[in-house]
């Protein structure tokens, strides 16, 4: 299980930033925690997806995608700022995240 | 192009499935259709070491779609999550356009283009034509059997049906229809295929095909017979059902998929059922708003009215819902979990699928924690 430290959120919130900007073409500061992904970037599931596979690389992290899919059902992102809780969530909990009430 | 010779030689083992797999059987797999079904097949198949041909309509934007996949495998690069060998062979290995004779030398075509029968049955004439004999013809159809596909009768034992759920990288059932025709070897190549690829098979034949989506559809057309009697809301029913039964609203899911979409879909799952008039209340329904314009999300309404991509609530305010006595709420979800096991158990003893598989294939297809027999 990945360590978790006061830096991880920023770390995340870096990647995920640089992420949307690069893949959307649009500068880093027009992005906020705000920002709704799918109305505001155009944003779609392979984003999603690979921005995953970045994630599981960075912290070697244990979880299959179909796990994270069976979570995001119940637990749908809109904005930025959901999409790096749920990161973190990832990261904390592995492929045991289906079980947090 | 690439030639047979930059093809990679397939590991006897997949990593993730451990599934042995004879490897030559199938090495470069051509993807047709540029759509969100297309693309998520494309994407899942990637990082496997197939050579791939994705084929987009003749008015795609090719271009768009190979700087698409440039971008994300820089990207991919960049991140560590490949190495520059990967990179390179990655980038070898795939061809993206819009002729369709680059599926020549394919050893399995999977079609992922628009649910409309004449446009699929002139795609499969042409592949009959253009690929070689022992090419697998799959179709990803949702809702048109593959016998259906195919005029001819030379080539006929090569089309499968191959459905994959959206997206496909995170959904591991597909539900493969063979035909009275197919031959035992596209038959044993398909399941090795999809076994490699790390997916799990619900193998139905074409009275059963489609059975997820049959047994959704039972769900949907209960659940919307109480909505037009008109003492409960599309909206309170949604509430209920994601509350107490599923993840997603029948009437959410109808707007998202496009009423347009669903119509079509309904109409040809029931076309060959002896009771069709159980679902016409539904059919009626759609028809009526296909017949204003009213396609669901994309249009900006359906059951429900958007803005900007969002549902809103213009004649009243979005936490004021009428709220069902206990009583008629209890009524209503006993009726509609009732109504979910009565179809699950038919389909199941119709499909002479397992209990297991059905629990398995339903609990991915909603994305549940359980299926609907444990």
């Amino acid at each position: 299980m990945a360590q978790i430290t006061e830096n991880t959120r920023n770390e995340v919130q870096e990647v995920v930033y640089d992420f949307f900007a690069d893949e959307c073409e649009v500068d880093v500061s027009e992005i906020s925690e705000q920002t709704n992904i799918i109305k505001d970037l155009d944003g779609d599931s392979l984003m999603f997806l690979e921005l995953i596979e970045i994630f599981k690389k960075k912290y070697s992290l244990e979880i299959e995608l179909k796990t994270i899919g069976k979570y995001a059902v119940k637990n749908p992102v809109e904005t930025i700022g959901q999409l790096i809780d749920m990161q973190m969530l990832i990261i904390e909990h592995e492929n045991h995240i289906l079980e947090i009430v | 192009m690439t030639t047979d010779s930059d093809n990679p030689t397939l590991n006897n083992q997949h990593p993730a499935s451990g599934i042995q797999d004879p490897g030559s059987r199938i090495q470069i797999i051509g993807i047709i259709g540029q759509g969100k079904m297309g693309t998520s097949i494309f994407y899942s198949l990637l990082s496997l070491p197939y050579s791939l041909r994705w084929i987009g309509s003749p008015d795609a934007d090719i271009e768009k779609l190979q700087q698409s996949l440039d971008k994300k495998i820089l990207r991919s690069l960049k991140n560590g999550v490949m190495s520059q060998d990967e990179y390179n062979n990655l980038r070898q290995r795939t061809i993206i356009s819009s002729d369709l004779n680059h599926v020549s030398d394919c050893d399995i075509v999977i079609e992922a283009i628009p649910e409309e029968l004449s446009i699929k049955k002139q795609l499969f004439a042409a592949l009959n034509r253009i690929t070689k004999s022992s090419c697998i013809l799959a179709s990803n159809s949702s809702s048109i059997n593959p016998s259906q596909l195919f005029s001819g009768t030379d080539g006929d034992d090569r089309i499968i049906g191959m459905h994959y759920f959206f997206p496909v990288q995170m959904k591991e059932i597909v539900e493969l229809v063979f035909t009275d025709v197919t031959s035992s070897e596209v038959r044993e190549n398909a399941i090795y295929f999809l076994l490699y690829t790390n997916k799990q098979i619900l193998q139905l034949d074409e009275s059963n095909s489609f059975i997820l989506n049959r047994l959704f559809l039972d769900f949907k057309n209960e659940t919307y017979k109480i909505a037009e009697q008109g003492k409960v809301s599309e909206e309170q029913l949604d509430l209920l059902i994601k509350e107490h039964i599923f993840s997603l609203g029948v009437f959410d899911f109808m707007d998202g998929v496009g009423i347009d979409t669903m119509l079509s879909s309904v109409k040809n799952y029931i076309s060959h059922y002896p009771h069709q008039d159980y679902y016409s209340g539904l059919v009626n329904k759609l028809q009526s708003l296909v017949d204003a314009g009213n396609l669901g999300l994309k249009s900006g309404q359906g059951f429900y009215r958007y803005q900007d991509g969002q549902k809103i609530y213009p004649d009243r305010d979005p936490g004021s819902i009428k709220q069902l006595s206990s009583e008629r709420e209890r009524e209503i979800i006993e009726f509609l979990r009732f109504t979910y096991l009565n179809t699950a158990k038919r389909f199941t003893m119709q499909s002479g699928c397992t209990i297991d598989e059905m629990n398995r294939a339903i609990r991915e297809y909603f994305g549940l924690a359980k299926g609907p027999f444990e």
